[in-house]
Order: C-alpha cells, then sequence, then structure tokens
C-alpha cells in the first residue's frame, strides 16, 4: 500500500493562525497529511527544526509567516527565508528535493488562500512522492 | 540492583573511575576548569558514585566536557575519564532523556539522515575539473562534512571546502587519483562522543558497505575525527572491519622523506603557529606529524605557544555537544596566545578547530586578528 505523505505547517500565531481558525469557521477542511505547529515567529523556526522535521520523517515543510511590512517583530520573514535558504542549500546536498520546504505569507483575511495553498503543497509533495529518509 | 544501576556500576568499573588517585591533575589540565567554572572531573566521579548520574552536578558536567582528552593524558593512574562521559551520556540518552547540543541540535539530524539507506547525496559539486578522481577503485579520499559547514557555518566565510580540493590536489601529486564517494555518509564521530551509540552504529554499517561496494581497500582523510572514527570505532561496531587507515598527514611525511618528491616545495617567508587537534595528539598520539611536515616548507617560521609545546589545548568545543561562555573563554585564551607569538598565520589540523576559532575571531574587534588556516591548505600553497 502506498504510504502516505506527511507535511508539517508550522503557522506563525498572528496572520497566519487568524487565517487557520479562519479555515475552521468557513468550513474548509485542513488536508488529512498536514500536521500543524503554532509558534510566535515564522522566524523562530531555525534550520536545525527545519533539518530535524526532515530527520523525523517529514516529506515537506511549510513555513506560514506574515508579509514583510505586516510582521509583528520586524524581521520575522525576513529570517525566515534566510533558514529556508540555508535548508534548500544543505537539501540539494543531501539529494532532497529543494522545493521540499516552502515559504508563504498571509494576511489575516486570507484563509481561502491559505486552504487551497496546503492543498496545493500537499499535491506537490506526492509528486515528489516519500523522502528517502521517512520511506 | 536494577539494570540501569548495575551499567553504571559497570562504566565506573571499566572506564578506572576507583583507580582515581584524588591529586587533582585533571582539573589542573582541564580547559574548562581554567576558566574559573567550577569543574572538577574527579568530584563528578565521586558523586557518580555516591548519588548516581542524575545528580545535578553531574548532569552539567557530562553536557559540559569537552572530551578533549588532557586530563586521561596527565592522569597518573590511567582513568579514562573521557570514556567514562562519553557512555554516561550514552547511558542518559538510552533512557530516553534529551542530551545539550549546540547548534540546535542540526548536525545530529545532518547524521542521523545520512545513515538512511535510501538517500542519494550529490556531495561532488566543489571538486573543480582540474582535480582527477574516480568513482571506483583501491584508495578512497575521505572529505567528511566540509561542504555542509560551508552551508551551515555561511556567516563566517569559511571555504572549508578547500580542504579537500587542496588535499586531493595533493593527492593527485603524489600520483594518486583516489576514489570520492557521490554519497559519502558521515564518518559518525560525533553521534559516537554525543552518546548515540545505536546511531553510530548504524550509519557505519551503512557506509563500510557503500565504500566496499566501490572497490575500496585504503581511505585517506585530511580531518582527525574522520582519521580516529575509522581507526578507533569502526572495528568495534563492524564485523571484519579490514580497510586501511592514513591520515594525508603519513602520505606527506613519507612522500618528504624520500630523496627526490613529487613536492618541489618554494619558498612561504611566515611566521606561523600551530593549533593540535585533540583527536590526532591526546588519541592518536601524533602531535609530531603536523610539526614534521610544516618544518619542512622552506621559510616558515614556527613559533609555538606555550601550551602547544606541552600538549595543545582545546579549541572550545567538540561533538557538538555543550557550547557555552566557557567555550568562548578558551577560544579567547587560544586566540590570544597565537596571537602573543607574533605571528601571521594559525595554523590548525582540525577542521573544528578552525570553525571555532573563527567565530571567536569576530569578538576580537580592535584588538588585533590573526588569519587562520588549516595544515593542508598552507601546504597546498607551498607547492609550486
Amino acid at each position: 500500500m502506498r504510504q502516505r505523505i506527511k507535511v508539517l505547517a508550522f503557522l506563525c500565531n498572528w496572520a497566519p493562525w487568524s487565517c487557520y481558525t479562519g479555515m475552521g469557521e468557513q468550513g474548509m477542511p485542513v488536508p488529512g497529511e498536514v500536521n500543524v505547529i503554532r509558534v510566535m515567529c515564522a522566524a523562530r523556526v531555525s534550520t536545525a527544526l527545519l533539518l530535524k522535521a526532515f530527520e523525523k520523517g517529514a516529506d515537506g515543510v511549510l513555513i506560514v509567516g506574515c508579509r514583510t511590512d505586516n510582521c509583528q517583530h520586524g524581521t520575522g520573514p525576513d529570517l525566515a527565508e534566510r533558514n529556508i535558504d540555508h535548508t534548500r542549500e544543505i537539501l540539494d546536498i543531501l539529494g532532497l528535493e529543494r522545493e521540499r520546504v516552502q515559504f508563504t505569507y498571509y494576511l489575516a483575511h486570507e484563509s481561502e488562500k491559505l486552504s487551497s495553498d496546503l492543498h496545493r503543497f500537499v499535491e506537490k509533495m506526492e509528486t515528489f512522492g516519500k523522502s528517502p529518509v521517512s520511506g | 540492583m536494577t539494570d540501569y544501576d548495575r551499567d553504571l556500576s559497570l562504566i565506573i568499573k571499566e572506564t578506572g573511575i576507583y583507580q582515581c588517585l584524588d591529586c587533582g591533575k585533571c582539573t589542573g589540565a582541564c580547559p574548562v576548569a581554567e576558566t574559573g567554572k567550577p569543574f572538577s572531573p574527579r568530584l563528578a566521579a565521586s558523586r557518580v558514585i555516591e548519588r548516581g548520574d542524575s545528580d545535578p552536578y553531574v548532569q552539567d558536567f557530562i553536557w559540559t566536557c569537552l572530551t578533549c582528552g588532557r586530563c586521561d593524558d596527565r592522569c597518573p593512574s590511567g582513568v579514562k575519564f573521557s570514556n567514562f562521559v562519553r557512555l554516561l551520556r550514552s547511558r542518559w540518552i538510552d533512557s530516553g532523556k534529551p542530551g545539550i547540543y549546540s547548534h540546535g541540535g542540526a548536525m545530529f539530524s545532518l547524521m542521523r539522515m545520512m545513515s538512511s539507506p535510501g538517500i542519494r547525496q550529490n556531495r561532488k559539486g566543489f571538486i573543480p575539473a582540474e582535480v582527477k578522481t574516480l568513482s571506483e577503485g583501491k584508495v578512497m579520499y575521505f572529505v567528511g562534512c566540509l561542504p555542509y559547514f560551508d552551508v551551515f557555518f555561511k556567516n563566517l566565510n569559511l571555504n572549508m571546502v578547500r580542504i579537500a580540493v587542496n588535499s586531493l590536489k595533493i593527492l593527485n601529486r603524489c600520483n594518486i587519483e583516489p576514489v570520492v564517494l557521490d554519497n559519502e555518509r558521515c564518518c559518525g564521530h560525533d553521534l559516537f562522543w554525543a552518546g548515540d551509540q545505536k546511531g553510530f552504529a548504524g550509519l557505519a554499517k551503512e557506509s563500510y558497505e557503500d565504500i566496499k561496494d566501490h572497490g575500496v581497500e585504503e581511505i585517506i582523510t585530511s580531518c582527525p575525527e574522520c582519521f580516529y572514527s575509522f581507526n578507533e570505532i569502526f572495528p568495534q561496531v563492524v564485523e571484519g572491519f579490514d580497510l586501511k587507515i592514513t591520515h594525508i598527514y603519513e602520505l606527506i611525511e613519507e612522500q618528504l622523506k624520500k630523496e627526490t618528491n613529487n613536492f618541489g616545495l618554494k619558498l612561504l617567508p611566515l611566521q606561523a603557529t600551530l593549533k593540535d587537534s585533540c583527536r590526532l595528539s591526546y588519541y592518536k598520539n601524533t602531535s609530531q606529524a603536523l610539526r614534521n611536515i610544516s618544518g619542512q616548507i622552506p621559510g616558515l617560521d614556527i613559533i609555538e605557544t606555550p601550551d602547544s609545546k606541552i600538549g595543545d589545548f582545546c579549541c572550545g568545543n567538540s561533538a557538538w555537544v555543550g557550547c557555552g561562555a566557557h567555550s568562548k573563554s578558551i577560544q579567547m585564551k587560544r586566540l590570544k596566545a597565537s596571537l602573543a607569538t607574533g605571528s601571521d598565520l594559525l595554523v590548525t589540523s582540525c577542521p573544528k578547530c578552525l570553525i571555532h576559532l573563527q567565530c571567536t575571531m569576530k569578538d576580537f574587534c580592535d584588538d588585533g586578528s590573526i588569519e587562520i588556516k588549516d595544515m593542508v591548505s598552507l601546504f597546498a600553497d607551498a607547492l609550486d
């Protein structure tokens, strides 16, 4: 039997978490492949945490933050993107597809966009298949 | 007596802790104790005997110890203190409790990922076209973590892969075209020393099979930790381990002893000071090699620090465990001693020493700075 893809989504507490609760209010289901972890800022998700996610068997990791001009802490999205760039370079050497880790951002009302992006990310990970680490 | 207790008494027995004479030479030699942190190996040993390894002093101790081996070297009773610490770490982790790792444990994630049978890395991107390597053959050059370090420590601008490129150039000069594996797995040194013995055993078996599949009979490495790991730890966990392990210094020394060698060294009018690696000096007792090679470079003037003459001081961290204020303090001391020699260059034999000292060099600001380089790259500079 084909194993189910595992996606980990780190959601910033501010705009993304508002989108996420909005998904629930509007009856938009979260894909079963996605496990959500709430963090206080997208920048909290360091390169070490991203690598840990892959080590523990994630097939794809999504960091969901706020728009640059909307960050509660000032530099969150920039730092998150830098961490992702470093992780992608490491994934390149490890032989894993670099798109297995991705950054997206939303404004607080964009629940529909978050919902469709989560589904699209899961579909993309399904085309990559299980990670050689988790499989 | 529970299994857990029996295990602890076995560790105490195996590492010779009962032979401790309470003389205090270990504390006198310890780089951590010298920073002023209350840190006494013999107190930790007696606490383990009296109260077990959950004691807060013992816990702080085992995740701070650098396992550099300086205490083992000075101990008149032959207590294997670094191994005592390693086994306590291992026991702690095996009971499901977390260790204290630097860099958020990222290096350990990398090592564990590299032990997955299905992984297919792309490590050879750094090798320039003029360097000759093979994909199968009897002699292999083991690169180690260098390509990963360049990404992970990007802020330090290290160019660590130059160590591998220069090693390959030296091997080519000795008429050796070595195998370099695209899917080379980590040597597991740090997993082992951080206490993950099961993780190390899994990684070592996968790594050994991969290497043997490429027809390799001898491994040449430029990293002291890889050298130590293949020499000392692999044979303990891999049945029938039969690879010959050579450090690149041995190869260079052998060439230099010949009346006519392929090197043709040119003049390098520089003053340099040396930094030994713990794995080569205290564990393999080969610190002379670094001096023999640097002594052969024409024009290179070596000025040793007082510590390096009698057994070098640690670079402040080992096996990515417990980097803290004491690490910075040790690195500051080592850098200041190097600056006091008035040298142009600080020459290291271990890539980790290079990373750690370069990291602290940022803190010096106006106090001065010294260029840090690895021995292999310095030797390659002297090639005509």
